[in-house]
C-alpha cells in the first residue's frame, strides 16, 4: 500500500483528482478531495503522475513512506507548438498570423460537423450556413473576409483545407479524429502554398496513436432538434379575407363574398359540389405546416476509438457514425456520415520513420427531388416552400365522396404531403477513399530531414432521383387539376476522381553561436482526374420500379446521357529561410512557385514570396517588467495567389451541345479567355502576442491589409457581344480588418474558470473593376468604390395616406411621380425623391455617380464578428457557456417572399397581418394588393433592409466527471449541451438572421439542439 | 537532394477530352447543320402579346398600360443578339468548313435568315440599334462599343441577308419531300420572301406615319415585290380556319405554313409550350377587339343596323358577325374550357372574352405539355400584306387585288361579303382602315397587333382608353353582382360617373385613367441602362426616356 499527497508546486494547493498510475502494471486511481492518494503497488514501482495544466511526473518509489508530491504548472503557451506549413513551430517563435485550436474543444461540441462547431471560435475565421436540411447546411469558411469575388458577389477563393497534408472537406470528418487545426492568415503563414493560398489555409492534423497501454474510448451523444425560427400560416377565414381585400384594392371585387369568406371558419361545413365546373368548393382550415413537419427530430453521433502500441509501432483506430433526421414529416430528409480511420506510425530504425494512414468517409444524404434543380437543389426546401404557401383552405384529403383513387387532394395547388410520401427520393452518396504513406530520415547528416509522402484520394459520388410521377384529378376524375413529375423520371449520377500529390520535402537545421537557421525545400506534384457519366430515362413503365431497363423506348427524347471528365494537374516548388537570433529577433523568407494546367500555356506559372519579422521584447534584458511574461511584437508582408475560378480549358473556344428534338445543336456560347492569369494577393499583417501574469491573461492582435491587384472579374460588356464574357485580370480589391483576442485563466478557491473573448472586423472595397459600373435597387455584387454585395434602395417616408394625398403632391411637385403611378392609393409606400422633387422616381442613370433616388444602404457583408467564452470546473462538474455573433450586417429577402400576394397563388404569414389600414396606418406592411409580379411597393428600400446584427447562445454545457477508483473505466463524464438554444436579432422573425442575402420562402430552418451525451475512456 | 526535384518534369498539359473546341469541331456538313439548328433551339414561339389593345392578361401588361420604367438589363435587348452572334459565327465558320458552295451556302443562308429575323425584332421595338455583322472579338474589338445605327442601314442590311437566304434556301416544295421530313421547321425560301415582305411593309408604313424621311415607298415596293415572290412558291390558305390552329394545320401537307416553330414531338414532347392554359388562365379578349368584327352584312359594328340597342345576352354582341367570331371568341352555351360548358366569368380567366381560337382540350390535360406547333408566318399574312402594301404604295386596289387578298380570307371562313371599292364606297367605308380591320380580326392573338399600331401610330388613339370586358346578365353567370358591380357600368353606360361604354353592366377591365401613352416616348422601347452604361456612352437613349 503507498500513500501520498500531490501539491500544486507554486501555491502548494493540494490538487484532486490527479490521475496516478503504476507504470507497470497500468493499475491506477486519482487523488480525492484532499488530493490524498492511496494504492496498491510494489516497493520499486513507478508511479506516474499526470494532471490537465501540468506536467506529468514519474516516481520511483522507495520504501512505503507516505508520499510527497508537487507537481509543476504548464508554463502557459510557451511550449507550445503551433502546426504551419510543412512542419510546426513554436507558438511564441511564430512571425505570421496563425490562430489555433485544439480537438478537444471541438469533439465537445454537438455541432452537426467540425465547421458548425469552429464558429465564432476562432477571430478572423468566419464559418456561415445557408439552410438547416440534414447534410446540406451550406457551410462556408471565410479567413479574413474576401480575398477574390466572382461577378454574383460570391467568395471567389476558398480556404485551403488540408487534413493531415490531404486536401479534404471538413463537414466530412470525423470530430473526435481532430488533434489541433491552425488557421493560417496572414501571407507569412500561408504562402508556403503559393496559389491556392489567397484565401487562406486551414491545417486539421490528426490525432495518432499512443505508445503504451491500449486505450479505448468511447463518444457518443443523443440528441434532440427543434426547428427554430420559421414562419406560422394563418387560419384560412383570415387568409381569405386578406385574399379578398388583395382583390378588392386591385380589381374592385373580391375574390369570395362575404358568405362564402365566412364557411371557411365553420368547422362543420368544410366543401360543397361547385357545379358550374367540375371541382370541389372547399372551406377547410388546415394546418399544413403541422401536418408536414416534425415538431422535433433526432440526432446522434458514436464514436469508438482504439490506440496503442510501442515506440517501434503505433496504432489508432477509430470510428463514427452521425446520423440527423430532418423537418419533413415524412419521406426522405436524412443524413448519414460514417468515418473510419486507422493511423500506424514506425520507427523503422535510428534514421527512418514512417508513417501510414487509411481513411474513409461516407457521407449519405437522402432528400425530396421535388423541383430540384442545379441551381435549386433544395427539393425539402421547396416542400417546405408549398407548406408554407398552399392555401389552408385546401384540405390534405379529398372529401369522401371523391371518385378519385388518389385520397389527396390537390384542387388549388399541388399537395405537398403527397408529394413528400409519394414523390420519389434523391439519393445522395459521397465515399471517400483516402491513403498516405510518408518516410522521413532524420539525421543521416546532423540536421538534415528529408520527407517523401504520396497521397491518394479516391472518392466515388452516386445520385439517383426518381420522380414518381402525381396527378391530381378534379371531382369527375377526368380534369388534371394539377401535377407533378411529369413525366416519371429517373436519373442516375456517377463519378469518380482521383487526386494524387506526390511531395518532397528537406529540412535543414543549422545552429551557429546564437544564430539559428531552418531551412526547407520542397517540391509537390499533383495529378487530379474526374469522370463522370450521368443518364436519365423519362417515362418509365412503373412508377414503383426504377431501372434503365424498363422505360418507353419508342420516344428518342425518353433517353438523355452525359460525360465529363475534368482533368488538372498542379506543379509547385517551394522554399523558406527561419532565422532566429537568441530567441528575440525572428526572421522568415517564404517562396513558392507554382505552375497549373487550367491556364494558357505561358500565363501558368508564378512566384509568391513572403517575408515576416518578429522581435519578443520579453526576451531583451533590459526588458523589465515582471507581469509581463512575454511580449511579441511581429510584422509579415507577402503574395499569395488563386485560381479557385479558373475554368479546365478557359484559354480555348469551346462548343456546348444539346438536343432538340432529336437532332443535335452545336454553339459557342462563352469568349475565350487566353491571357487570363492567377490573382495575387498581397497582404500585409502586424500583431503582437502579449502574456501577463505569468500568461494567465494573453492577447493577440492584428491589424492586416490585403490588396488583390488582378482580380477575376467579369467586365460587364455590353449584350450586342453575343457570348458570355470570361474573368480577367482586370479588378482590384482591397479587403482590411483587424483581430483581437483576450484570455484569461485562473481559479478562485477549487474553481478553476476562463474567459476568452475574441472579435474580428473585416471590410472590403472594390478599388476598381473596368469603368463599368451599374447601380440598381437590390444587392449590387459589385460597384466599384463601394464594398462588395452592395445594397441599394429607396428611401421611404411612410405610405401615402390616400390617393388624393398623392395627387396633390403631385400637384405641388410638378414632374413627380412613383411607381406604377396609376395604381398609387392609400397605403402605398412613398418612396422619397433624392434632390428635388420633380422626377420619376428612379435608379437615375444606374450608376454610383449618378444613381437617382437610389442610396447605399448597407453591404450584406458581416463586421464585428465575435465570440465569448466562458467556462468553469470544480471538482468534477464542468461548465462553459459560448456566445457569438455579428455586429453589423445588412441584407434582404427575396421580393416573392417579402410581399404578401407577390404570386397569387402564394399565401401570407402571420407576421403579414400587421398591413396598412386607414385605421392601421402605422403598419409594417403596405396595404394588401394582388400584386402579381408587380413589386411597386417592395422595391428594395430602407424599409425593407434587415439587420442582420444577432447574438447567438451557440453553445452551453455541463458536465460532470464520474469520480472512479479504480476498474476498468479510466475516465467518464457526462454531459448536457444545447446547440443554436437562443439568438436575439430584429430580422423579420420568420428567419434566422444568419441566413444568406436574397433568402426565400424556401430556406429550411436551422435546429436550436439539445443533446445528452457521454465519454468514456477504457 | 536530388528527390525533391524528381517531380520538374511532371507535364501541365491537359486537353478537353469531353467538349469540342473551335478547333476540332467545324469540320463537316453536319456540324454545319447542327449549328444552324441552335436557332430553333432558341426560337421564340407561343407567347400571348398583352402590349396591345386586343388581349388582357390577368393584371394590366405594363406597356400597354404605359407604365413601364427603364430597366438595368432586358432580354429584349440582349436576347436578339445572342442569336445574331450565332449567325455571324457560322457565316464566318461556314466558308472554312470545305464543303461545295452550294451545301455550304444552303446552310450559311439560315443564319443569313436569323440575322436579319432579330435585328429586324430590335428595330421594331428600339428603332436605331447596334448592326452587328460580324462576331465580336474580344473586349478590345471597337463593334463592341458601336453606337446605334440608323434604323434604315439596319433594315437595308436585312433585305440583303434575305436576298442571300432567299437564293440559297430550299423551296416549300423542296421542304415538303418525304426526304427532308425529320428537317420539318427548317425556315425555307418562303420563310425569307415572307420575312422580307414583313419587313419592308412595316418599314414602309411606319416611316410613312412616323416622318421619318426615308424613302417609304422603296420600302412598299420590296414588300410588294417579295410578295409577288411567294405567291409563286405554291402556297395556299389552309381550308378550315379552326382547324388551321390545330393539330390538323401542323407539317408541310399545310401548304399555308411558311415558317414554324415547331413543337414536340408530338405525344411525347420534349419541347413544349403551355398555351392552352394561358388561354384558360392568362388571357381574354376585350370589348375593344371585338367591335373591329364586322357585322354579317359586311358592315362595321358601329354602322350596321344588326347591331341591336341593348345587349340582352353574352352572346348578343357575338351574333350576326363575321363568322370568325364564332371561331375565335367563347360563346355561352358552347364547350369551353375543359370540356365545361363556358359560363361568363366562372369559368375563365381574365374578366374578358375567352379565347377559343387554338385552344384544343387534350392539350389542356397535357399540363403544360404541349406539342401544337406555333406558325409564326402563315400565308394568310403574305396576302393581307400585300393588300395593304398596294394600298399604301399606289393609294388604290382593285378589286381583283382585293378578292386575291383580303376577300379569299374571308371566302375561307364562309364569310361572303366581299370588300369592293363599289362597297366601300356605297357605305362610306375608308378602305385602308377595312385592309387594317382584316388584319387585325384575322390575326387576333397572332403576336401581329402591337407591331400593327406602333407602325400605323395608332397607340396613343387605342392604348390609353378604357379596357372594356363583357356584358354581365346575372341569369347567364353564377357570380354575383354584388361582387363585380364596383366594375360594371351602369344604365347609362358610366363607371364611377365616368362615360365607359354606351351599355349597360359592362365589365370594365381598366379604366382610361389609370392607362396612359406617351407618343414622345412610348413608340420605341428604353434602351436598358447597362447597355448604356457598358458602351462607354456611344448607345444613347430613345428621346424622352431620361428620368433625370
Amino acid at each position: 500500500m503507498i500513500k501520498g499527497i500531490v501539491r500544486s508546486q507554486s501555491d502548494g494547493e493540494t490538487l484532486i483528482g490527479v490521475s496516478v498510475i503504476v507504470k507497470e502494471s497500468k493499475s491506477g486511481t486519482i487523488t480525492d478531495s484532499n488530493g490524498q492518494f492511496t494504492l496498491k503497488a510494489n516497493q520499486k514501482a513507478t508511479l506516474v503522475f499526470s494532471y490537465v495544466g501540468f506536467v506529468s511526473k514519474e516516481i520511483v518509489v522507495k520504501g512505503n513512506a507516505p508520499l510527497n508530491i508537487q507537481l509543476t504548472e504548464v508554463a502557459k503557451n510557451l511550449d507550445e507548438v503551433i502546426v504551419v506549413g510543412y512542419g510546426v513551430q513554436k507558438k511564441v517563435n511564430l512571425t505570421g498570423a496563425i490562430s489555433s485550436i485544439d480537438g478537444k474543444t471541438i469533439a465537445n461540441k454537438t455541432s452537426q460537423n467540425v465547421l458548425g462547431a469552429l464558429q465564432g471560435e476562432l477571430p478572423g475565421l468566419s464559418v456561415t450556413r445557408s439552410s438547416g436540411q440534414p447534410g446540406s447546411q451550406g457551410y462556408g469558411i471565410r479567413i479574413r473576409g474576401f480575398s477574390s469575388v466572382d461577378a454574383n458577389g460570391n467568395s471567389n477563393a476558398n480556404a485551403l483545407v488540408l487534413i493531415d497534408g490531404i486536401e479534404g472537406d471538413m463537414t466530412l470528418l470525423n470530430p473526435n479524429d481532430i488533434e489541433s487545426v491552425s488557421v493560417l492568415k496572414d501571407a507569412a503563414a500561408a504562402s508556403i502554398y503559393g496559389a491556392r493560398a489567397a484565401a487562406g489555409v486551414i491545417l486539421v492534423t490528426t490525432k495518432n496513436g499512443k505508445e503504451g497501454k491500449v486505450q479505448l474510448s468511447y463518444q457518443g451523444y443523443f440528441g434532440v432538434n427543434t426547428p427554430g425560427n420559421m414562419p406560422e400560416r394563418l387560419p384560412s377565414w383570415e387568409e381569405q379575407d386578406m385574399i379578398n381585400q388583395s382583390r378588392v384594392n386591385q380589381s374592385g371585387s373580391p375574390e369570395w363574398n362575404a358568405e362564402m369568406t365566412e364557411w371557411t371558419a365553420n368547422p362543420n361545413f368544410n366543401y360543397r359540389i361547385n357545379n358550374t365546373n367540375s371541382r370541389w368548393d372547399l372551406f377547410t382550415n388546415t394546418d399544413w405546416i403541422k401536418a408536414g413537419t416534425n415538431k422535433y427530430t433526432t440526432q446522434q453521433s458514436h464514436s469508438v476509438s482504439a490506440s496503442g502500441g510501442n515506440k517501434e509501432l503505433n496504432y489508432l483506430i477509430s470510428g463514427n457514425y452521425f446520423t440527423q433526421k430532418g423537418l419533413l414529416k415524412y419521406g426522405p430528409d436524412k443524413n448519414d456520415r460514417y468515418n473510419f480511420r486507422i493511423k500506424l506510425n514506425s520507427q523503422l530504425n535510428k534514421y527512418m520513420f514512417l508513417e501510414a494512414m487509411g481513411n474513409y468517409e461516407g457521407n449519405f444524404i437522402q432528400q425530396n427531388p421535388y423541383g430540384v434543380t442545379s441551381s435549386n437543389p433544395s427539393g425539402a426546401g421547396n416542400i417546405l416552400d408549398r407548406l408554407y404557401r398552399i392555401r389552408t383552405r385546401q384540405p390534405i384529403f379529398n372529401p369522401t365522396e371523391d371518385i378519385n383513387a388518389d385520397r389527396y387532394n390537390g384542387d388549388l395547388q399541388v399537395n405537398p404531403i403527397d408529394l413528400m410520401i409519394n414523390g420519389g427520393i434523391d439519393k445522395n452518396q459521397y465515399e471517400a477513399y483516402i491513403g498516405k504513406a510518408s518516410l522521413t530520415i532524420k539525421d543521416l547528416v546532423k540536421g538534415l530531414k528529408v520527407n517523401l509522402s504520396a497521397s491518394r484520394v479516391n472518392d466515388y459520388y452516386t445520385q439517383e432521383v426518381d420522380r414518381r410521377y402525381l396527378v391530381w384529378y378534379d371531382r369527375t376524375g377526368t380534369g388534371v387539376r394539377f401535377d407533378a413529375n411529369n413525366p416519371n423520371s429517373m436519373t442516375r449520377t456517377k463519378n469518380g476522381s482521383l487526386h494524387d500529390v506526390l511531395q518532397a520535402t528537406v529540412d535543414y537545421d543549422l545552429k551557429l553561436n546564437n544564430h539559428a537557421f531552418h531551412f526547407l525545400a520542397g517540391s509537390s506534384y499533383e495529378n487530379y482526374r474526374k469522370d463522370q457519366m450521368s443518364g436519365t430515362v423519362k417515362n418509365l413503365n412503373s412508377n414503383d420500379f426504377f431501372s434503365f431497363n424498363y422505360y418507353d423506348v419508342t420516344v428518342v427524347t425518353n433517353t438523355a446521357v452525359s460525360d465529363a471528365i475534368e482533368p488538372w494537374a498542379m506543379s509547385s516548388y517551394f522554399g523558406r529561410i527561419n532565422y532566429n537570433y537568441k530567441d528575440r529577433y525572428l526572421l522568415e523568407g517564404n517562396l513558392r512557385y507554382d505552375g497549373s494546367s487550367r491556364l494558357a500555356p505561358g500565363y501558368r506559372w508564378k512566384a509568391y514570396p513572403s517575408f515576416s519579422a518578429g522581435w519578443r521584447v520579453s526576451q531583451e534584458s533590459f526588458f523589465d517588467v515582471p507581469v509581463i511574461s512575454n511580449l511579441k511584437i511581429r510584422g509579415s508582408w507577402g503574395q499569395l495567389g488563386n485560381g479557385t475560378a479558373f475554368g479546365l480549358y478557359d484559354y480555348l473556344s469551346l462548343i456546348q451541345s444539346g438536343n432538340q428534338m432529336g437532332q443535335s445543336y452545336y454553339y459557342q456560347s462563352a469568349l475565350a479567355s487566353n491571357q487570363k492569369t492567377w490573382e495575387t494577393v498581397q497582404t500585409t499583417d502586424v500583431g503582437f502576442d502579449l502574456g501577463m501574469f505569468n500568461n494567465r491573461l494573453s492577447m493577440t492582435g492584428d491589424y492586416y491589409w490585403k490588396f488583390n491587384k488582378a482580380l477575376l472579374a467579369t467586365p460587364g460588356a455590353p449584350s450586342i457581344l453575343g457570348l458570355t464574357v470570361p474573368q480577367q485580370n482586370l479588378g482590384e480589391l482591397k479587403t482590411w480588418g483587424w483581430e483581437f483576442e483576450v484570455k484569461w485563466n485562473d481559479k478562485v478557491g477549487n474553481v478553476n474558470y476562463s474567459v476568452a473573448f475574441n472579435l474580428a472586423d473585416n471590410q472590403n472595397k472594390l478599388i476598381k473593376y473596368l469603368n463599368f459600373n451599374t447601380v440598381y435597387a437590390g444587392t449590387v455584387p459589385l460597384v466599384e468604390g463601394y464594398p462588395i454585395n452592395s445594397i441599394w434602395g429607396y428611401k421611404t417616408d411612410g405610405y401615402w395616406s390616400s390617393k388624393d394625398e398623392y395627387t396633390q403632391y403631385k400637384t405641388d411637385h410638378p414632374g413627380y411621380q412613383t411607381f406604377s403611378d396609376a395604381l398609387i392609393s392609400g397605403g402605398d409606400v412613398k418612396y422619397v425623391a433624392q434632390g428635388a422633387n420633380d422626377h420619376l422616381i428612379g435608379a437615375g442613370k444606374g450608376t454610383p455617380q449618378s444613381p437617382g433616388d437610389l442610396v447605399y444602404l448597407g453591404t450584406t457583408n458581416g463586421r464585428y464578428l465575435y465570440g465569448l467564452n466562458l467556462s468553469a470546473s470544480w471538482h468534477g462538474f464542468d461548465m462553459s457557456v459560448f456566445f457569438q455573433g455579428v455586429g453589423q450586417r445588412s441584407f434582404l429577402v427575396s421580393t416573392e417572399t417579402l410581399a404578401p400576394f407577390y404570386s397569387t397563388a402564394n399565401m401570407p404569414w402571420t407576421i403579414d397581418r400587421d398591413y396598412w389600414t386607414s385605421t392601421n396606418t402605422n403598419s409594417f406592411w403596405p396595404r394588401l394588393y394582388n400584386y402579381s409580379g408587380n413589386d411597386f411597393n417592395f422595391k428594395s428600400s430602407d424599409k425593407y433592409v434587415q439587420n442582420g446584427a444577432y447574438i447567438r447562445l451557440k453553445n452551453i454545457q455541463v458536465g460532470y466527471n464520474v469520480p472512479l477508483k479504480s476498474g476498468i473505466i479510466d475516465k467518464m463524464r457526462f454531459y448536457v449541451a444545447g446547440t443554436d438554444v437562443w439568438e436575439y436579432s430584429t430580422v423579420l422573425s420568420v428567419y434566422d438572421p444568419e441566413v444568406g442575402n436574397n433568402t426565400g420562402s424556401n430556406s429550411y430552418p436551422f435546429f436550436r439542439t439539445w443533446a445528452m451525451g457521454v465519454n468514456i475512456t477504457f | 537532394m536530388l528527390s525533391v526535384f524528381y517531380l520538374s518534369g511532371c507535364n501541365l498539359d491537359r486537353i478537353p477530352e469531353t467538349t469540342l473546341t473551335n478547333e476540332n469541331f467545324w469540320k463537316t456538313e453536319n456540324d454545319l447543320k447542327g449549328a444552324c439548328t441552335r436557332f430553333y433551339n432558341l426560337l421564340e414561339g407561343f407567347s400571348h402579346d398583352t402590349r396591345a389593345d386586343d388581349i388582357i392578361g390577368t393584371t394590366s401588361d405594363q406597356t400597354s398600360a404605359g407604365s413601364r420604367s427603364i430597366p438595368n438589363t432586358s432580354s429584349d435587348w440582349s436576347n436578339p443578339y445572342v442569336r445574331i452572334f450565332t449567325a455571324n459565327n457560322i457565316i464566318e465558320k461556314g466558308p472554312g468548313v470545305g464543303i461545295p458552295v452550294s451545301k455550304q451556302n444552303r446552310w450559311m443562308a439560315e443564319a443569313y435568315f436569323f440575322r436579319a429575323y432579330y435585328h429586324f425584332i430590335l428595330v421594331t421595338k428600339y428603332g436605331d440599334v447596334p448592326l452587328i455583322t460580324r462576331t465580336i472579338k474580344g473586349l478590345n474589338d471597337s463593334l463592341l462599343y458601336s453606337s446605334r445605327v440608323s434604323r434604315e442601314i439596319v433594315i437595308q442590311q436585312c433585305y440583303k441577308d434575305l436576298d442571300f437566304a432567299a437564293q440559297w434556301l430550299p423551296t416549300r416544295a423542296t421542304a415538303a419531300l418525304a426526304a427532308n421530313a425529320a428537317d420539318w421547321g427548317r425556315v425555307t425560301r418562303s420563310s425569307a420572301l415572307a420575312l422580307k415582305e414583313r419587313i419592308g411593309l412595316y418599314e414602309g408604313t411606319y416611316s410613312k406615319y412616323h416622318n421619318l424621311g426615308s424613302d417609304y415607298k422603296a420600302h412598299l415596293k420590296v414588300a410588294i415585290d417579295a410578295a409577288v415572290l411567294v405567291m409563286k412558291e405554291g402556297h395556299a390558305l389552309y381550308p378550315d380556319f379552326q382547324k388551321l390552329f390545330l393539330f390538323e394545320g401542323e407539317g408541310s401537307a399545310n401548304l399555308e405554313n411558311i415558317f414554324v416553330k415547331v413543337y414536340g414531338p408530338n405525344g411525347a414532347g420534349t419541347v413544349v409550350h403551355g398555351n392552352a392554359r394561358q388561354l384558360e388562365n392568362g388571357v381574354s379578349l376585350t370589348r375593344n377587339m371585338l367591335d373591329n368584327f364586322l357585322c354579317s352584312d359586311g358592315l362595321p359594328w358601329s354602322k350596321s343596323p344588326l347591331r341591336p340597342a341593348v345587349e340582352i345576352s353574352y352572346n348578343t354582341a357575338l351574333t350576326n358577325r363575321d363568322p370568325r367570331v364564332g371561331m375565335t371568341f367563347f360563346k355561352v352555351g358552347d364547350l369551353g374550357y375543359k370540356s365545361a360548358t363556358f359560363i361568363p366569368f366562372t369559368n375563365q380567366g381574365g374578366n374578358g372574352y375567352s379565347i377559343k381560337k387554338g385552344y384544343l382540350d387534350s392539350e389542356w390535360n397535357t399540363n403544360s405539355k404541349e406539342t401544337i406547333d406555333k406558325m409564326l408566318i402563315r400565308y394568310a399574312e403574305v396576302l393581307i400584306s400585300y393588300a395593304e402594301a398596294l394600298y399604301e404604295y399606289n393609294g388604290t386596289i382593285t378589286d381583283a387585288q382585293l378578292d386575291a387578298t383580303v376577300n379569299a380570307l374571308r371566302a375561307r371562313v364562309g364569310f361572303n361579303v366581299k370588300l369592293t371599292n363599289a362597297f366601300v364606297t356605297a357605305n362610306g367605308l375608308n378602305m385602308l382602315d377595312e385592309i387594317r380591320r382584316e388584319r387585325a380580326i384575322e390575326f387576333v392573338d397572332e403576336g401581329l397587333r402591337y407591331n400593327d399600331i406602333i407602325r400605323w401610330k395608332i397607340a396613343e388613339s387605342v392604348l390609353p382608353v378604357n379596357m372594356i370586358g363583357t356584358k354581365f346578365i346575372q341569369s347567364e353567370t353564377t357570380k354575383l353582382r354584388t361582387d363585380l358591380k364596383a366594375r360594371l357600368t351602369d344604365a347609362t353606360g358610366k363607371l364611377n360617373g365616368l362615360a365607359v361604354y354606351n351599355q349597360i353592366d359592362m365589365y370594365v377591365i381598366e379604366l382610361a385613367g389609370n392607362r396612359k401613352f406617351d407618343p414622345a416616348k412610348d413608340y420605341l422601347y428604353p434602351v436598358p441602362l447597362n447597355e448604356m452604361s457598358l458602351s462607354g456612352g456611344t448607345v444613347v437613349q430613345n428621346p424622352n426616356w431620361s428620368a433625370q
